[in-house]
């Protein structure tokens, strides 16, 4: 496995484990407040004993517990969005691709207004008609970004239709969804995989930013995204509540690409020989 | 005859780098080019052909590469090893094009979709000959009247997806020729086309061959192709050249076993319906280490002693040589 | 001699949509009014440069590109009495006949899914075609397999594990699997080289006396249709311009395509000096077609005639076809021996 592949394999797992074990590594409760020990700087003494690691914030919430907790938001939200999409995505771009003319013409329109609105935007909408909570992030982003897979898997579909394996199929009258579910879907799992993995960054992105304006995750949650809204009004005083979790972030989107770098490479034909 | 204009001298290309396994794909390839002629390469699929052709032209890229051997390039300047050259390096840069140039199978994927074709003839011209622009676009129109394209004027202002398959080629060619190499190199140039442009093709480079005095190397699998082009021909199998021979030679008293087998394996010329021979079994793959002469495995005249080394080639006649343990004169050459 | 299938006036045409709305601002006619008909248990080659058409009428007869019109009419196994006219059918029909007719394609690296396990591909097609029980499925996969020369131990193998040889065996057995009557061979060996082409043209012509297959063998390969086929049409332009007996066609070519053709094909025996007459020119867009004979724009005899008038198939020879104006004009002039053997042909009949 390539040093890329390997880096962003450790940034994922160390993600997962630690929204899996958040309770018993956090070193303190992520919500108590420790007033006299706000705005507190990295490796400050807390009132009740422990050390914060990462600082506290105005509230004297423990900076690093917070970021622990936050990669459970991360991950819903992320996971929780791309799957949305691609089981929305998928289904239409193959319908595009293997159905009618109308079919296709009307699944490609569609696609091509999606992606034109600015994706912020609409989300933005989304959010403030829905109201802020993690399910409905989740919806702002299949809404919108459902037509990424759809639109991948139509060009997948149009390359494949032609091979004469599918053809054989027809041959054969092997029926449409089975051609589809036993020929088709499994030779595009590799593209789809690499899409889904720049989606699943881009999730984290979002989730951040619209966090950050305020429509993301309610405030009890902690997430990155309103931590970093948070502490921007003390940049000047208290740059750790803003570099941690903008570190956090950025991490996690890099680790997402790098295995997507990871999967595409490993998946190209052109490059097993190379690489074996 | 003279001394070959272009000489390849016991060359083998390996496969592998420091740190994976070696593999040996090819192996000691001897080949000369003269002026004038065509000397054809023909094998099937994985014998080696292509990468010899890319080695000629010294554009193996890494895992492969020449491991051995010299290929000598003779110019006014005196002769030069080209395999010493770095691949990448100003000297190696001012061969290509200017002394030996290439033409590939597919015409479609050889041009840069983005230029017209009278930029790309042109751009070889100005940076091998320091024309000028205008000079180098006249030399361009010219090339494609001599490629025999209707409209040169008009043509030279296209991009390649406005000409057909065959009309592509010949813009290939006309890149190939406009510095006048002294060696062309031919790697199955018609293969993608169809029997009837592949036939005008044929034509012109043989035409353009004489006439310009090049020395061309045709890469085929087409035994029809080589019969009707070559003045001599090189069969190769799995990395060695197993026979050497004029063509009509070649054709008329084929040697080795393998050239033998491909021949019976044609449908007979004159419509007989008789049963084929084919080649029993299929090439052994790249991985598989081979020791002796690797077409034992599907040969009907194997013997023992081909499985324990590879023969080395030796004349049956001044201008027909064969590496097979059949004959004597192979045999005789060991002990 | 019974028709295994004959096809009349058959037309495919592709429209061409340009614009906002996808307009239909014309066609591409790919397949322009053929009629052909193919004896049970015989080869009919179907002889053609690229985009001449072959493979959309190919894929046309076996209903995987629907026609724009014409009809299809086959003969299937155990129905003496009428043809089945192919176009004609509802899904469901189609479905229970597709059993009876197959196909083989050029590419066997691509006409093997490559992420699934021989086995697979060969269950795959049988499940739909017939109910038969896992047990049988399975007799029936080894029955091919053998008779394609594979054993079973290439069952759990991927298709990359073969040569490109064993691989279109592999394709020939998950055609056979349905026991077919009518195969279509779309350049089965065009891929392959030289010594495995061999093999497979001696496996098809056994599988053929075994099992009185029927083929239509469609390449451009003038030498391989030679050597297989015993009748041959040749299209140029989505239309047939010549056809007949595979002896005939290659000792008396009628079209002046034809001929050419012939000329254009390199033998495997070195002739220097002799310079043969060549084809000049490339074929027009079918988007575009010529006015008159679609061959005229490159033919060295058109006249007036040919620019204006579209040449209908003549029968010039016992059922030897051709269209062209001036056919038997150019078999004169061709030299005595074009126009005796005509003469002969014709006496004989």
């Amino acid at each position: 496995m390539s040093k890329k592949g390997l880096a962003g394999f450790g940034i994922l797992l160390l993600v997962i484990v630690a929204a899996i074990t958040a309770p018993w590594i956090s070193p303190f409760d992520p919500n108590a407040q420790d007033i006299i020990n706000s705005l507190a700087a990295p490796m400050a003494e807390g009132s009740e004993g422990g050390i914060h690691l990462l600082g506290t914030d105005r509230l004297g919430q423990d900076v690093m517990s917070r970021i622990i907790y936050g990669t459970r938001v991360s991950l819903t939200v992320a996971f929780g969005a791309v799957g949305v999409s691609a089981l929305i995505g998928i289904p239409l771009g193959l319908a595009a691709g293997f159905m009618s003319r109308t079919v296709e013409s009307l699944v490609l329109v569609a696609t091509d207004i999606v992606l034109s609105i600015p994706f912020i935007l609409l989300a933005l909408v989304l959010m403030s008609v829905l109201g802020a909570s993690l399910t409905n992030l989740i919806i702002a982003f299949a809404v919108v970004r459902w037509a990424q897979f759809a639109r991948v898997t139509y060009s997948l579909s149009l390359e494949l239709r032609e091979k004469e394996y599918v053809l054989s199929c027809r041959a054969a009258g092997i029926s449409l969804p089975r051609t589809l579910a036993v020929h088709v879907l499994p030779n595009m799992v590799g593209p789809l995989m690499v899409i889904a993995t720049l989606e699943l960054a881009y999730a984290i992105l979002m989730e951040s930013g619209l966090s950050f304006l305020g429509l993301g995750a309610p405030p009890e949650t902690p997430s990155w995204g309103g931590m970093l809204q948070e502490g921007r009004n003390e940049l000047d005083t208290a740059w750790w509540l803003t570099a941690a979790p903008g570190l956090a972030i950025m991490a996690t989107a890099i680790g997402y690409n790098f295995v997507g770098d990871w999967i595409r490479d490993r998946l190209d034909p052109r490059l097993q020989g190379v690489l074996r | 005859m003279n001394a070959p204009v272009f000489q390849m001298s016991n060359v083998s290309i390996d496969i592998g780098g420091p740190r994976s396994i070696m593999q040996r794909i090819a192996s000691g390839i001897n080949l000369e080019l003269h002026r004038g002629r065509t000397l054809a390469l023909v094998g099937e699929s994985g014998c080696g052909k292509s990468v010899t052709a890319l080695s000629a032209m010294n554009l193996l890229s890494a895992p492969l590469r020449v491991s051995e051997g010299s290929i000598v390039l003779r110019t006014e300047d005196g002769p030069q090893d080209i395999a010493g050259l770095d691949p990448s390096g100003r000297q190696m840069r001012a061969i290509r094009g200017r002394r030996i140039a290439m033409i590939f199978q597919d015409p479609m994927t050889a041009l840069d979709p983005v230029y017209t074709v009278g930029d790309q003839i042109s751009e070889g011209l100005r940076r091998h000959l320091g024309l000028s622009r205008r000079e180098a676009w006249a030399r361009a129109v010219d090339l494609l009247r001599l490629v025999g394209i209707p409209a040169p004027e008009e043509r030279a202002g296209h991009y390649p997806f406005q000409l057909s398959g065959g009309m592509r080629q010949r813009v290939m060619i006309a890149i190939a020729i406009a510095c006048a190499p002294s060696v062309l190199i031919a790697d199955e140039p018609t293969t993608a086309l169809d029997v009837t442009v592949q036939a005008q093709i044929l034509d012109l480079l043989r035409d353009l061959g004489e006439r310009l005095g090049m020395a061309t190397l045709l890469i085929t699998h087409d035994l029809g192709v080589v019969a009707e082009n070559a003045d001599d021909v090189i069969v190769m199998y799995r990395g060695h050249v197993v026979e050497k021979a004029g063509v009509g030679a070649l054709f008329d008293n084929p040697a080795h076993p393998y050239t033998r087998g491909l021949m019976a394996s044609l449908p007979p010329a004159d419509g007989r319906r008789v049963e084929l021979t084919p080649i029993p079994g299929q090439v052994p793959p790249i991985t598989e280490e081979i020791q002796g002469c690797p077409f034992a495995g599907r040969c009907p005249h194997v013997m023992p002693r081909c499985g324990e080394r590879m023969p080395a080639l030796q004349n049956l006649s001044p201008e027909h040589s064969v590496a097979c343990w059949l004959y004597p004169a192979v045999a005789e050459a060991v002990a | 001699m019974t028709e295994r299938l004959r096809i009349s006036d058959l037309k495919v045409h592709y429209p061409i949509r340009k614009g906002l709305f996808r307009r239909v601002v014309g066609a591409v006619r790919a397949v322009d009014g053929v009629s052909l008909a193919i004896p049970t248990g015989a080869t009919f080659g179907l002889v053609g440069e690229s985009g001449c058409g072959k493979s959309s009428l190919a894929r046309a007869i076996l209903q995987l590109q629907k026609p724009s019109g014409g009809r299809i009419l086959f003969r299937a196994q155990g129905q003496d009495a009428a043809a089945t006219d192919l176009t004609a059918l509802s899904p469901r029909k189609l479905r229970a006949l597709r059993r009876e007719m197959q196909i083989v394609f050029q590419d066997p690296y691509a006409a093997l899914n490559p992420r699934l396990r021989v086995k697979t591909i060969l269950d795959e097609p049988l499940r739909a075609m017939e109910s038969l029980g896992g047990a049988e499925r399975r007799e029936r996969i080894l029955q091919s397999l053998e008779a394609v020369g594979l054993t079973e131990a290439a069952l759990e193998r991927f298709p990359h594990q073969f040569s490109g040889g064993q691989r279109q065996r592999i394709a020939i057995a998950r055609a056979l699997l349905s026991h077919p009557n009518f195969i279509v061979l779309d350049e089965p060996v065009s891929a392959l080289d030289v010594s495995v082409r061999a093999q497979i043209l001696n496996l098809l012509i056994h599988l053929q006396r075994r099992l009185g297959l029927t083929y239509l063998f469609v390449s451009h390969d003038l030498s391989v249709v030679r050597y297989l086929c015993d009748q041959v049409a040749i299209m140029y332009l989505g239309r047939i311009v010549e056809s007949g007996p595979t002896d005939r066609i290659f000792a008396n070519p009628l079209h002046p395509y034809t001929k050419l053709l012939l000329a254009a094909v390199p033998a495997p025996r070195p002739r220097r000096g002799r310079k043969p007459v060549r084809l000049q020119g490339d074929p027009p867009s079918p988007m575009n077609m010529p006015e008159g004979c679609p061959f005229h724009t490159r033919c060295p005899d058109a006249t007036d005639e040919c620019r204006t008038q579209v040449p209908q198939l003549r029968e010039l020879e016992p059922a030897h076809t051709v269209s062209c104006h001036h056919a038997e004009r150019l078999a004169v002039q061709d030299g005595p021996a074009g126009a005796q053997a005509m003469a002969l042909a014709r006496a004989t009949a």
